[in-house]
């Protein structure tokens, strides 16, 4: 019984020790967008500061879970929560590294003169965050039906990257001179469209974890 | 045992007891000298009939032989109802009423009988004994006789059937126990009324007790059961007045803590040694969405901020002896919220530490500081330009290094631009200030729109020839009444269409159209410009706000247009906003403003 209870509490701190990457990814994520669309050079220094934080968590959790693994031998929902935070955290770190990309973006993007207003970039920024958000939320209550919303999402932000793809390309047909600008700006929406589909990844260990079905490149249980 | 009992059929037991015993002694006393008394009735009546035969023996002496005694005894037994023996002193039966002659001899020996014996050493012996040869109880008396004539002598004994007496004994007994067992019907079926009668009161006691338990704290005992009660009753009373006292208190300090706990502005949570929410209060609904919800769970698990999850992991981790050291921290959620987190320990004699943590909502006092820090920058940005420009080119004037009266003359140029400039500006600032300090709306009156957009565009006209943007108005065709200052009204118009011209493409279209709602008229103007990142969208009305800091400045633009928009606007009791992209499109912005109708009189 002791052991037992033991055990659930070494979960309830992995889980949390997930909970707690996740914020501190969501707050890179949201950083790196506000030194890209605020011109914030300061935010974005900040921003690749903070990835080794998260890369040490990272490593931290993955030791969690081995140990876990190893000691308690654990069955069925407990095995898949287990694994489930595994591959949510491979994520989550990949999150920060696209974070740690846009910030990069964003500083040689700050240094030279302002591309027009960008309402599709916008778009796509909040429709990643959003999803990341909702994926983190359905891991920490539970919800299937929240996971399998993000993994529809996914599809609304793969458009929006291809229509900023198409946009830039008309763009620099014209104006010559921002070209390289552009391609920096087709970088930031391809990061957050992989910011998307690793919250996609998220969504699916969340119903793996839950359900024990695997829902990975289908979206349906 | 008897103390699992009820306490009814513990009062019913004694009482059963009590009556058993007496009932049953005094009977059995009483059957017990009855027998006594009928045993020595039974002697005394045998030993008045051996007197009896004593006597008649000694008359009918002396008898020739045995068989006459034999006749004797058989007559006399008869007559008298009993059984007459003669036992000669060495022991042999010489005649018995009973026994025929013939049988006498095979009688035993009778020499020790124990009424023989006690007869041959008194005089006198009684034994009640049972007798084999008649076969029943029989009472025996015997009496030395000396005998006579052919009769040795001996012993004349005389056997009373015992059978008389019994019977009599038997007979009264039953009647006892009957009357007994009477009794003791009744007298149960008393004491069960008596027990019942006593139960009652105790039973409503009971369930005045049981009551309160419940939670009736108003509920009292008034009537006791019996004397030996009341200081129970009393006890039960007073302490359920106590309770009632004391929920009472406890009840109106929770009301009084929830009051101030909902009231409060700050979302509070309370954390228990675990660091496991405890209670929240209604305005933590600002920072999550279903506050009770998030009941028994770690505050990482409610808001995603790991700094918050570290400081309380601190503060409960604080010992018992350290003073208490409010901790501080600010954290910022997503879309701009700032929180200024207090976290304070709380001691619990019972449970250990907990945390009282209380979030006071900053954002808007964060907005605020920015509003006022770039306010202060951009002013003394916008001034400072045209100031600069004008004092270079006074300066190289006064140099005297231009070279030809034309390139005075472009200075001067320059100069009176700036100088115009920066007087529009003044203007402007002047106006908003009059604006400002008005607050309400003083010469109102029906103005017709389309006059007021008129006169906007004309004012607007030769911006928009030379960009060739057009106008398309989109208003009913009667005359729109709407109350306001036919001046202020025009200017709020040209302030939006000068935007809409200076940041459209070329050869584009402005488009102004209204709707009707609760409120009055909505009027939209429309253009095709790049649009309004949505972070600075809430800031555009400020003043001296610039979407794009870097861009140059504007020519001909205070910065202070849409700042003189909203005044106006809220002077006339209505909204202005901005949508961008407008609903359903790519691009573009849609600058939109309600006015309230004039009635038509």
């Amino acid at each position: 019984m002791e052991v037992r209870k033991r055990f659930s509490q070494e979960l309830d701190d992995l889980k949390l020790e997930v909970l707690r990457m996740a914020a501190l990814t969501e707050h890179a994520l949201t950083k790196a967008l506000r030194a890209f669309f605020e011109r914030d050079s300061d935010l974005a220094e900040e921003v690749v500061a903070s990835d080794e934080e998260i890369d040490l968590l990272e490593v931290d959790i993955d030791k969690r879970c081995l140990r876990l693994l190893a000691l308690e031998q654990p069955m069925a929902r407990d095995l898949r929560f287990i694994i489930g935070c595994m591959r949510i955290c491979i994520n989550l770190e990949r999150i920060a590294d696209q974070a740690v990309n846009i910030a990069e973006r964003a500083l040689y993007l700050n240094q030279r003169p302002a591309l027009p207003h960008q309402p599709l970039m916008e778009r796509l920024a909040a429709t990643s965050v959003d999803m990341f958000k909702q994926a983190v939320s359905a891991f920490n209550i539970g919800n299937t039906q929240q996971a399998s919303k993000v993994c529809q999402m996914d599809d609304a932000a793969d458009e929006l990257n291809l229509k900023i793809l198409r946009h830039f390309v008309d763009y620099m047909v014209a104006e010559v001179r921002a070209v390289e600008r552009a391609v920096y700006s087709i970088i930031v929406s391809r990061c957050l469209e992989r910011c998307g589909d690793h919250a996609t990844n998220v969504a699916e260990a969340v119903v793996f974890i839950v359900e024990g079905v695997e829902i990975k490149h289908h979206c349906e249980p | 045992m008897f103390r699992k009992l009820s306490f009814r059929s513990r009062l019913l037991l004694s009482f059963w007891a009590v009556l058993f015993l007496a009932l049953l002694l005094p009977s059995l006393y009483y059957r017990k000298t009855l027998s006594e008394e009928i045993n020595a009735d039974t002697r005394s009546n045998a030993i008045h009939q051996l007197n009896l035969a004593y006597w008649l023996l000694s008359q009918d002496q002396p008898f020739q032989n045995a068989a006459s005694l034999q006749v004797w005894c058989k007559t006399l037994g008869d007559h008298l109802g009993t059984r007459i023996t003669y036992v000669a002193s060495d022991g042999t039966v010489i005649a018995d009423s009973q026994v025929s002659f013939a049988q006498v001899p095979s009688m035993g020996n009778h020499a020790n009988r124990p009424e023989i014996v006690q007869a041959y050493k008194e005089g006198l012996g009684t034994s009640s004994r049972y007798s084999i040869t008649l076969e029943r109880n029989l009472i025996y008396a015997a009496r030395k006789s000396d005998g006579g004539g052919a009769i040795p002598a001996g012993v004349i004994r005389v056997a009373v059937p015992f059978l008389e007496v019994k019977r009599k004994l038997d007979r009264l007994g039953r009647n006892l126990i009957l009357t007994v067992l009477l009794a003791f019907g009744a007298t149960i079926l008393i004491s069960y009324l008596f027990a019942r009668q006593l139960e009652a009161p105790l039973r409503r006691m009971i369930r005045a007790a049981e009551g309160i338990g419940s939670g009736d704290y108003g509920k009292r005992i008034r009537i006791s059961p019996g004397q030996e009660f009341s200081p129970l009753s009393h006890a039960i009373n007073k302490m359920a007045k106590s309770i009632e006292k004391q929920i009472h208190t406890i009840t109106e300090q929770k009301q009084q803590l929830e009051a101030v706990l909902n009231g409060m502005a700050e979302g509070v949570m309370v954390l228990d040694s675990r660091g496991r929410i405890r209670t929240v209060n209604p305005a933590l609904a600002r920072i999550i969405p279903h506050p009770p919800a998030s009941i028994g769970r770690r505050p990482l698990e409610v808001i995603l901020s790991s700094e918050l999850q570290q400081a309380c992991d601190q503060v409960l981790a604080g010992s018992d002896e350290l003073p208490v050291q409010p901790y501080n921290l600010e954290i910022s959620l997503g879309e701009g919220r700032a929180f200024d987190v207090n976290i304070v320990q709380l001691r619990d004699r019972q449970e250990g530490m907990g945390a009282i943590v209380v979030f006071h909502d900053i954002t808007q006092l964060k907005r605020l500081e920015k509003i006022r820090q770039d306010f202060v920058a951009n002013v003394s940005h916008e001034l400072r330009t045209p100031l600069t420009s004008i004092k270079g080119y006074a300066e190289t004037l006064l140099a005297g290094r231009t070279e030809s009266p034309d390139s005075t003359r472009d200075f001067l140029q320059v100069i009176l631009k700036h100088a115009n400039q920066m007087s529009k500006m003044v203007d402007d600032l002047l106006q908003l200030a009059r604006l400002e300090a008005r607050q309400q709306l003083s010469e109102a009156v029906a103005v017709d729109v389309a006059t007021a957009l008129n006169s906007a565009w004309k004012a607007c006209s030769s911006l928009a020839e030379a960009k060739e943007v057009r106008l398309e108005k989109l208003l009913p065709e009667d005359p729109l009444l709407v109350r306001a200052d036919a001046e202020q009204l025009e200017q709020v118009f040209r302030n939006l269409l000068e935007n809409a011209v200076k940041y459209g493409p070329s050869g584009g279209t402005v488009r102004v159209s209204c709707n009707f709602g609760p409120e009055g008229v909505v009027f939209q103007v429309r253009d095709e410009g790049p649009g309004i990142p949505s972070q600075a969208q809430p800031r555009i009305f400020e003043r001296f706000y610039r979407v794009e800091k870097n861009r140059a400045n504007q020519e001909g633009s205070t910065g202070l247009g849409l700042a003189i928009c909203r005044h106006i606007i809220q002077n006339h009791g209505g909204e202005i906003w901005v949508e961008s992209p407008p609903q359903g499109e790519a691009e573009g912005s849609a600058f939109f403003f309600t006015l309230p109708l004039a009635n038509k009189e």
